[in-house]
């Protein structure tokens, strides 16, 4: 036992916090990232281990807050103590908030008394840029080094990579992590330059596509020999932040598609720009756009599930944003009227993805019904629950939707019944 | 009328072997009654269950019913979640739609609208469902008192699950013992055996736990309180859960105070900097040592954003190999991997270039490759891209890029592989099948051959055109080559 401690020069200074106050800072500044998906990665089990976890399939939300989004992983910050200057985020080197610092070691004993209290899928770590890109980037991947070799630990983890880090830590990080994640932030790369001037969008893209490479290479099964070892099986994310500057929800959706053929991303998560305490100044608050929000996830969906290309999506719109009154392929089928209505008993997969209130595993169904014999409505309410919507587009044996699509009050009516059922109205 | 016995609720192995004896029978579902004999009366039974789990998979599930008679492995596995339904209907419905099944109606579940089908499938969604949320909402407390670690939950799902859901929590939590109690029995594992046991009642466990306050402080930071949605968080965390989650208690107060802590946040009036901010503020570090000519032009093309689908691209991908190289060999633009790796022709068709480089013999680390056009282009399609070609626009704007190159570099022959290449380099759009093979002066002192890229060669839609233009680039390349005096003497790989 030794009582001499010894000092070491750092330049962060050390605020002594219980545990708790910790948890507190470093959860409240980790919130503003979107993504707490557990899933997509290998199967795994503890059976044949000597600690806990299991992943597979799909994730599991363990919880959600009153602010409706689910609490599947730890998300939580290493330290949110930042030399960086990005003017929309909390964690920014001006900002008065309270700062802490995790050890690793309690990042780890955080994540396994939760974990094997039933709380969590795993862990999602991220960290505010101190000393060096470097330096952040081994403290946060020696968390998940230790979870893995030293406690056995077979839970979800995911990994903020950290752009300007060398490609040796990305691949430790790989190894250990399921998910990587890099974000984006803003699409338009002015915007990028003006509001964080400390990140640069070129790092960003060539470390999105290193990630790529390394999937690739570790999912290439056509070399004999030694195989690459395994990198981020449940692939990486990124995130954009919605409303911060003027890009327009046409820029970001194309963005997204070229980041998904780009870099094969999971997902791309909108974050809608939320108030955020001691805001700066050049950047200011306003009530965070959550309908926006959710339509650019839905459009996402049309893009990534439906066949949809941006400039369609876009279309149903006005000046590149999106109608916010209606659902994206609600709005982009009310003005291309000319392509209903569509025969469920006829029409190819393509055209049926395109009804609106229908989904993709109502289509299969519709698909597999058909040898049975002529589809008729009641038929359609045991395949799909938004028939209703789908009555002016749609034939069916036994119904026709006649002049329906001529009507000029048809948008009014579906924008009344959308009100109605609503999430965010009032 | 014959009645049916099945041991317990959800006693799928039970219901199987009785549904195949009644099949064999012939025995028409409308004569049959089901009935569950006793509520798990025999307590602490099924201990080698589980054993299964022990190992790495479980047994396949058998696809057959009866020799004569296949029933789709989907249907077992539809009736494995059915049988857990709280349903009373469950047992007979199972067996009448096997029965259809087994009788000419082989493609029934395909049919989602028949009633039994539509019947069924909502029945396993329910039980998915309440399996689901089983897994997500069981809260294990550790024991008090036990020397080694413990952990005991309480848990009311709506239908018969626990047998089935207690399989997800061995597989991960193996290294731990825990209980789970329900009001209809009790799940036990000893890092060993699964052990099924009578109900419990919520008292069984322990009373709060210190770690639940840790939680609670995680849970009320996570929120943002200037998102409020309670509707979002109600329809997937059902309040009927709520009275066994320990966060649960804090729902009312984040929520009343989501208002005014939201507008606080709009309305204050934003403050002084931090007092870190000048000393601590990161500066990337910028490369003091002196750039050659070359090095300076790669990097002013780093920044270069001269084309629309440049902010597309991963990176400028500019040309590669020694300045003092005496042969240059001219792409049309980066592909999908050379923009990833930010090298040119690494992809498929540099692959096929550089082997036919190596047949000849041409020692590549002694050729400059680069491209007419420095940033990718192309058409995003789901997960991939699809190249799209440059139109003389681009190839246009890019050729500054290009010429600096050559004055700098300065080789003595250039070959031009395709017809981009062919523009840029001579400014001029040139039909490839006239002037392909002819070597041509270039300047005072450079020679200039212009060939196929070999992407043609890979796009060739049969064996025939592919070996041919495969022939003519590589005689093409060949010609030129000993042509300048190049081949086999500077350029050799064992010179």
């Amino acid at each position: 036992m030794s009582t001499l401690k010894t000092k070491q020069y750092s330049p962060v200074p050390q605020i002594p916090l219980k545990l708790q106050g910790k948890l507190a800072i470093l959860a409240d500044a980790a919130k503003y990232d979107a993504s707490c998906a557990s899933s997509g990665t290998e199967r795994r089990h503890s059976l044949n281990g000597a600690g806990v976890g299991s992943t597979g399939g799909s994730g599991i939300c363990h919880s959600y807050a009153p602010d409706g989004r689910c609490i599947s992983l730890l998300k939580v910050l290493l330290t949110n103590f930042c030399t960086f200057d990005c003017l929309y985020c909390v964690n920014r080197v001006s900002s008065n908030v309270p700062r802490a610092r995790f050890s690793v070691d309690e990042v780890v004993d955080l994540t396994l008394s939760f974990y094997k209290r039933n709380y969590i899928e795993g862990l999602f770590l991220s960290s505010g840029i101190i000393q060096s890109p470097d330096y952040t980037m081994e403290q946060v991947v020696e968390v998940a080094r230790r979870l893995r070799l030293v406690h056995d630990f077979r839970g979800y983890i995911h990994l903020k990579t950290i752009p300007e880090a060398s490609p040796d830590l990305l691949t430790s990080a790989g190894l250990y992590a399921d998910r990587l994640s890099i974000n984006v932030e803003l699409a338009r790369q002015s915007s990028l330059a003006s509001l964080a001037p400390q990140k640069d969008s070129g790092g960003i893209r060539r470390s999105m596509a290193a990630i790529r490479l390394k999937r690739d290479e570790a999912s290439d099964t056509s070399l004999t020999g030694t195989s690459a070892p395994r990198f981020a099986t449940a692939g990486q994310s990124t995130q954009m932040i919605v409303g911060a500057d003027a890009a327009t929800d046409g820029e970001l959706l194309s963005c997204s598609d070229t980041l998904y053929s780009s870099y094969k991303l999971k997902r791309v998560y909108y974050s809608a720009f939320s108030p955020i305490p001691d805001a700066s100044a050049a950047l200011p608050l306003q009530p965070a756009n959550l309908l926006r929000e959710h339509r650019l996830y839905q459009a996402d969906w049309l893009l990534r599930f439906y066949e949809f290309d941006v400039e369609e999506i876009v279309s149903g719109g006005q000046a590149g944003m999106l109608d916010t009154l209606l659902d994206p392929k609600l709005a982009w089928a009310l003005k291309h009227r000319e392509q209903f209505p569509v025969d469920i008993n006829r029409a190819e997969r393509s055209a049926l993805l395109r009804i609106p209130g229908l989904g993709t595993r109502g289509v299969d169904r519709i698909l597999s019904c058909r040898a049975g014999g002529f589809l008729r409505l009641a038929d359609l309410k045991k395949i799909s629950r938004s028939v209703k919507r789908m009555l002016p587009f749609i034939v069916a044996r036994d119904w026709s939707p006649a002049r329906v699509l001529d009507t000029h009050s048809l948008r009014d009516q579906f924008v009344q019944k959308h009100a109605q059922l609503d999430l965010f109205g009032s | 009328m014959i009645t049916v016995n099945v041991e317990h609720a959800a006693d799928f192995h039970g219901w199987r072997a009785q549904a195949r004896e009644l099949l064999n029978a012939g025995i028409d579902p409308s004569h049959v009654l089901w009935q569950v004999s006793g509520i798990d009366s025999d307590l602490f039974a099924d201990r080698n269950e589980l054993t299964a789990l022990s190992t790495e998979e479980s047994p396949p599930c058998d696809p057959t019913i009866r020799s004569t008679h296949t029933v789709p492995r989907s249907f077992l596995e539809l009736a494995e979640l059915v049988v857990c339904h709280s349903d009373a209907s469950r047992f007979g419905l199972l067996y009448r739609a096997l029965w259809r099944m087994t009788n000419g109606d082989a493609d029934l579940l395909q049919r989602a609208t028949d009633d039994d089908v539509y019947t069924l499938t909502g029945f396993a969604k329910a039980v998915s469902r309440d399996r689901h949320k089983m897994t997500a909402f069981v809260r294990f407390r550790r024991t008090p008192g036990c020397h080694h670690e413990h952990y005991a939950a309480w848990f009311e799902p709506s239908h018969h699950i626990l047998r089935l859901t207690s399989e997800f929590f061995c597989k991960r939590f193996s290294n731990m013992d825990w209980s789970i109690y329900t009001p209809e029995g009790s799940a036990h594992w000893n890092q060993a055996e699964l052990v099924f046991g009578p109900c419990g009642t919520r008292h069984d466990i322990p009373q709060g736990e210190a770690m639940e306050q840790l939680w609670c402080t995680y849970f009320a930071n996570i929120f943002n309180p200037a998102r409020l949605r309670l509707d979002a968080m109600r329809a997937e965390m059902p309040v009927k859960y709520w009275k066994n989650l320990p966060e649960a208690p804090i729902i009312a107060r984040l929520t009343r105070e989501a208002g005014s802590r939201t507008s606080q946040m709009v309305a204050a009036t934003p403050g002084a900097e931090s007092k870190y901010t000048q000393s601590a503020l990161y500066r990337a570090e910028v490369p003091l040592q002196k750039l050659d000519s070359l090095a300076q032009l790669r990097e002013s093309a780093r920044h270069c954003d001269l084309c629309p689908h440049a902010c597309k691209a991963t990176q400028t991908v500019f040309g590669h190999g020694p300045e003092t190289a005496r042969v240059m060999i001219i792409g049309e633009q980066p592909g999908d991997i050379e923009d990833l790796r930010g090298m040119p022709f690494v992809g498929p068709s540099g692959k096929l270039l550089r082997s036919i480089l190596t047949q000849l013999s041409v020692d590549q680390s002694k050729v400059y490759f680069t491209n007419a056009v420095k940033h990718f282009k192309y058409t995003p399609r789901g997960k991939r891209r699809l190249h799209q070609r440059p139109s003389a626009g681009d190839i246009d704007r890019c050729r500054s890029w290009l010429t600096d190159e050559i004055s700098l570099i300065k080789p003595a022959l250039i070959i031009a592989l395709g017809s981009t290449a062919a523009r840029s380099l001579l400014g001029r759009t040139v039909k490839l099948t006239e002037q392909r093979g002819i070597l041509q002066r270039f300047g005072d002192s450079a020679q200039v051959m212009l060939t196929h890229h070999p992407a043609r060669i890979l796009r060739a839609s049969n064996q025939l055109d592919r070996s041919r233009l495969s022939d003519q680039l590589a005689d093409d390349l060949g010609t030129a080559l000993s042509h300048a005096g190049l081949l086999r003497q500077d350029l050799s790989i064992d010179s």
